[in-house]
């Protein structure tokens, strides 16, 4: 069953025509599981073998949260079963004007990275006390 | 030499990714036996790789016995995003197990793990008896 808030965040997060898969040269596009909030997205992006240091994420012209990451893991060539390729790693998604692109947050653990995009202010839900 | 890696799990991995094939970029596949691996054959050792991103070290089993290798875990939701409203999954979640044939004597004394990064990698020494030999032609 989908409640209005799902429906409302899956709106506003939901990738589009507008995303680009593969802007340039050798990058693969990692898998992604997103989260919304009242308050925030959160984009969980799975990243092996890319290090803290080598993670780009920002907001473009167009309103695109762009992830990238710098693979540096090292793997020899010959290998007898291959599952997965190694290489860097692109994704973007189209964000609606509610986010606030200037507070984005982000963290990398083993390889997965985190990145949170919270609402503006004004957006918010405001709870109103009731005064006697 | 025959590596083995589930044969029928792959196949039907193999199938869904056909069907997958055109509204599917990249690596991005629900359907794949999970963790992917890599395989390579060294002079000295087999070495094994698999990507766990967001795993620790602690939640995976890594067995070998009867000639195979075991890795098994669980992957766990980010506890971090337990309150929020899961609005698209693509990454794999639940308990996982993948085995693969080492068509190779190993010496078991020696296997050793290490994690880095989200990248699991497994080598696997082989026996004196399993590497290559030189044999040197004595002259007369």
């Amino acid at each position: 069953m989908t409640t209005e808030l799902e429906k409302r965040g899956k709106q506003e997060v939901e990738t589009t025509a507008a995303e680009q898969l593969q802007p340039s040269g050798e990058a693969y596009s990692p898998d992604v599981d997103i989260y919304t909030s009242t308050d925030a997205a959160v984009f969980v992006v799975d990243m092996p073998g890319v290090g803290k240091g080598d993670v780009t994420i920002m907001v473009d012209e167009t309103n695109s949260l762009v992830i990238r990451g710098k693979n540096s893991n090292n793997e020899p060539e010959n290998a007898v079963v291959r599952q997965y390729e190694v290489g860097d790693y692109y994704r973007s998604f189209q964000l609606s004007d509610d986010y606030d692109k200037d507070k984005i947050s982000a963290k990398l653990e083993n390889g997965l990275l985190e990145v949170t995009v919270p609402m503006r202010e004004e957006v918010k839900p405001k709870r109103i006390e009731i005064k006697a | 030499m025959m590596w083995d890696v589930d044969v029928w799990s792959e196949m039907d991995r193999l199938r869904k990714e056909m069907n997958n094939l055109f509204s599917d970029f990249g690596r991005s596949s629900g359907t794949r036996t999970y963790p992917l691996i890599n395989v390579y054959d060294g002079k000295d050792a087999i070495i094994v790789t698999a990507e766990l991103p967001g795993i620790t070290k602690e939640k995976v089993h890594i067995t070998y016995a009867n000639g195979a290798l075991t890795l098994a875990g669980r992957l766990e939701p980010q506890t971090s995003t337990k309150n929020l409203t899961m609005v698209r999954q693509e990454r794999a979640t639940g308990d996982f197990e993948k085995t693969v044939r080492i068509p190779t004597k190993i010496d078991q004394e020696k296997i050793n793990a290490s994690f880095s990064l989200g990248i699991l990698t497994v080598t696997l020494p082989k026996s004196e008896e399993a590497k290559p030999k030189t044999i040197s032609i004595e002259a007369k």
